[in-house]
């Protein structure tokens, strides 16, 4: 089974870096390959099904190179997602016609939501929150309130802006984008690691907790406060 | 991150950011202009001095921002002392200390490309910082079997950011630097030529082979790294790592005048001998490339800058060195238009001011070359070569010139000089100057 899915996967690559665009049907592809319609359709359902879980394919094969490297380990967080990136842009390379044509697809407002990429963004949020973890116990990265829910998001919308850069880039051996990694993930780990706004932050609450400003007088700031007063409520009930 | 090379929080990224970045300057420098005629209204003591060291620290720091070719004209123009008034240069001059970091992965994913390999199967141990850093790139520092390495890792795109850069340097230098615009169309193409030419790692690594083969059969106490071709590429370039300190801490372990003699000599020597002889020379004299030692060792990198010197400009730039020259006023006038510093719709009270200051700045400049031995320790004589380059930035017919002069050709050639002299300066070196035009048989 695992050698009819590579087989197809790799003849439908195949296919599209000759000639730029998806076989007509799935009819005629099974044909090219000397199969039965039916038995394509055990595998995948359609070609966007192939699509999917060829993105799904090339982010396992990063994680697994990077993972893999020895110096990994000694990296900060900051230098392992900046390997994964570089990774990803080696692996991304190598298929860079399929990529195109995914992207090119959405471009004519075909499909504005990317569905190739679900798969690819799930295997994506899985490592991102492994290194949160990792950043936030060494404290590369600040845990902060509200906020720290949305840091694996926030490491999304930058793995597509890569992503999407590269898409875009035709610079000689896409150093633009070498550039654009190094820049973009140097100012999210500064906005991510301790930065001024903490300080302002800070500030603030320490401000309102000290002083009785005269509009925030029948404000409750206390949490602890709030908590018990729920814990009243609840043995009430 | 390094501690060392403090990386900054953000780098302005794409061209239009670059562009505002420089557009926010001009505002700032313009608001200086605004606040000093202000303040001159009410204290008209006030010197233009206090303005200069103003905008000199605006647009420093919105420079120092910038990497690759912005530092890089930063750097040419803290070396030209003449071309910009004491304050910018003074500022400028710490523009060649700071330029952020490269990650690691990035360091290793290019030596992949270039290799195949990591830093770490090629060699025993490989810094994970870089230990310094350059205009367009940075210093990592590497060891195999019991030998040090110093390893050059280029920044990613910047043979490609230098043609944009350089434009948008370009009406800071026409209207900060007073300088006039077609002068400076003629410098930017050389500026650019040099700029790329240094982002060639290995045309770099063949005339660092080459050169210093050639200047070590001729010139003593001089010392150069050897270089492995085996691990260098197009953005990587590998060479033995120099011991030794540079100038500033080398001057503060008190060397003895003997061997500031011989160190500046040295340099002298080396200089000397890649004008006069082989009509390439090393364009780059800042202290970060030289080593020195205790037993009175020069040590020379980076072989990036190399001008090479055409024949037809050689012949007509040297003659004016020669003393008997400066009072001929026809012969030198003819060496003035062959230089481009005179044209032939000049009026004659034009050209007449300009061959004034010409004079003075030659006579000056050339001193070194006309006497047998020159103290270059001799402060006085800085300061007479500042003095000018200020008074020479005021002349009408120098300023206002819709007409760029001077070669092109000279600008690096300049620049060196200034490098050279400065270096020897702060050596406080007296040395045996031989001119090219008295051993000028030897040397054709």
């Amino acid at each position: 089974m695992e050698k009819f899915i590579k087989k197809i996967k790799k003849n439908y690559l195949s296919y599209i870096s000759l000639h730029k665009k998806r076989p007509k049907s799935v009819l005629l592809f099974s044909e090219s390959l000397n199969m039965e319609p039916k038995e394509f359709y055990q595998y995948f359902k359609n070609f966007e099904t192939i699509d999917k879980s060829i993105w799904l394919d090339i982010i396992k094969i990063t994680i697994e190179k990077v993972k893999a490297e020895d110096v990994y380990p000694e990296y900060a967080v900051r230098e392992k997602i900046l390997s994964f990136y570089f990774t990803l842009i080696e692996e991304l390379k190598l298929n860079r016609d399929f990529a195109l044509l995914c992207f090119n697809d959405n471009l004519l407002g075909i499909n504005l939501s990317y569905p190739f990429l679900k798969e690819f963004k799930m295997e994506f949020t899985t490592y991102a929150k492994e290194l949160i973890e990792e950043g936030q116990a060494t404290e590369e990265i600040i845990d902060r309130p509200v906020v720290s829910q949305v840091y694996a998001d926030a490491l999304w919308g930058q793995t597509f802006f890569i992503i999407k850069f590269w898409i875009d880039d035709f610079s000689k051996e896409y150093e633009k984008t070498d550039a654009a990694i190094e820049k973009v993930t140097n100012l999210s780990f500064d906005l991510l690691g301790h930065n001024p706004i903490d300080g302002a932050f800070d500030f603030g609450k320490f401000l309102l907790q000290n002083f009785k400003l005269p509009f925030f007088k029948d404000c409750d700031f206390s949490m602890k406060d709030k908590k018990d007063k729920q814990k009243e409520n609840s043995t009430a009930d | 991150m390094s501690k060392k090379i403090n990386s900054q929080s953000s780098i302005p990224a794409s061209k239009v950011q670059r562009a505002a970045k420089f557009m926010k300057t001009g505002m700032k420098v313009g608001k200086n202009y605004v606040k000093h005629y202000a303040k001159k209204v009410v204290d008209p003591s006030l010197s233009k001095d206090d303005l200069h060291a103003e905008n000199a620290e605006d647009i420093y720091d919105s420079l120092s921002e910038l990497k690759g070719s912005a530092l890089k004209v930063a750097q040419m123009m803290s070396m030209d002392k003449n071309v910009l008034p004491q304050a910018y240069s003074d500022k400028f001059q710490m523009a060649q200390y700071s330029a952020p970091p490269l990650s690691y992965p990035l360091v290793v994913k290019t030596f992949r490309k270039a290799f195949g390999k990591t830093p770490t199967e090629i060699f025993d141990s490989f810094s994970k910082n870089a230990v310094n850093a350059a205009s367009i790139g940075q210093v990592h520092q590497a060891s195999k079997n019991n030998k040090t390495f110093a390893v050059k890792v280029q920044y990613p795109g910047v043979a490609e950011s230098v043609k944009s850069d350089l434009k948008m340097v370009k009406p800071f230098a026409v209207r900060i630097a007073g300088l006039n615009e077609k002068d400076v169309d003629l410098y930017m193409e050389e500026v650019q030529n040099m700029l790329l030419s240094e982002t060639d790692y290995q045309l770099e690594l063949k005339r660092s082979i080459d050169l210093s083969e050639k200047v070590l059969k001729v010139v003593k106490n001089v010392q150069f790294p050897k270089y492995y071709p085996e691990y260098s590429s197009d953005r990587v370039l590998t060479m033995d790592w120099m011991q030794g300190k540079h100038l500033g801490e080398f001057l503060n372990t008190n060397p003895s005048q003997e061997i500031r003699n011989q160190l500046g000599q040295a340099l002298w020597d080396f200089y000397d001998y890649q004008i006069h002889v082989l009509h390439e020379v090393h364009a780059d004299p800042h202290p970060g490339n030289f080593f020195m030692d205790e037993n009175g060792t020069l040590g020379i990198i980076d072989f990036g800058c190399v001008k090479v010197i055409p024949k037809v400009f050689y012949d007509n730039y040297f003659v004016l060195i020669d003393g008997s020259l400066l009072e001929e006023k026809e012969k030198l006038r003819k060496a003035l238009f062959k230089l481009n510093f005179l044209h032939s719709d000049d009026s004659e009270s034009e050209m007449d001011e300009l061959q004034g200051v010409l004079l003075k700045m030659l006579e000056l400049l050339g001193r070194p070359f006309r006497e047998e031995e020159f103290d270059f320790g001799n402060d006085n004589y800085f300061q007479e070569i500042y003095d000018l380059g200020d008074e020479s930035a005021k002349v009408k017919a120098l300023r206002y010139s819709k007409k760029p002069r001077g070669a092109k050709d000279g600008l690096y050639l300049n620049r060196t000089y200034f490098g050279l002299y400065n270096i020897l300066n702060q050596l406080k070196a007296n040395i045996k100057t031989t001119s090219p035009l008295k051993n000028k048989e030897v040397l054709v």
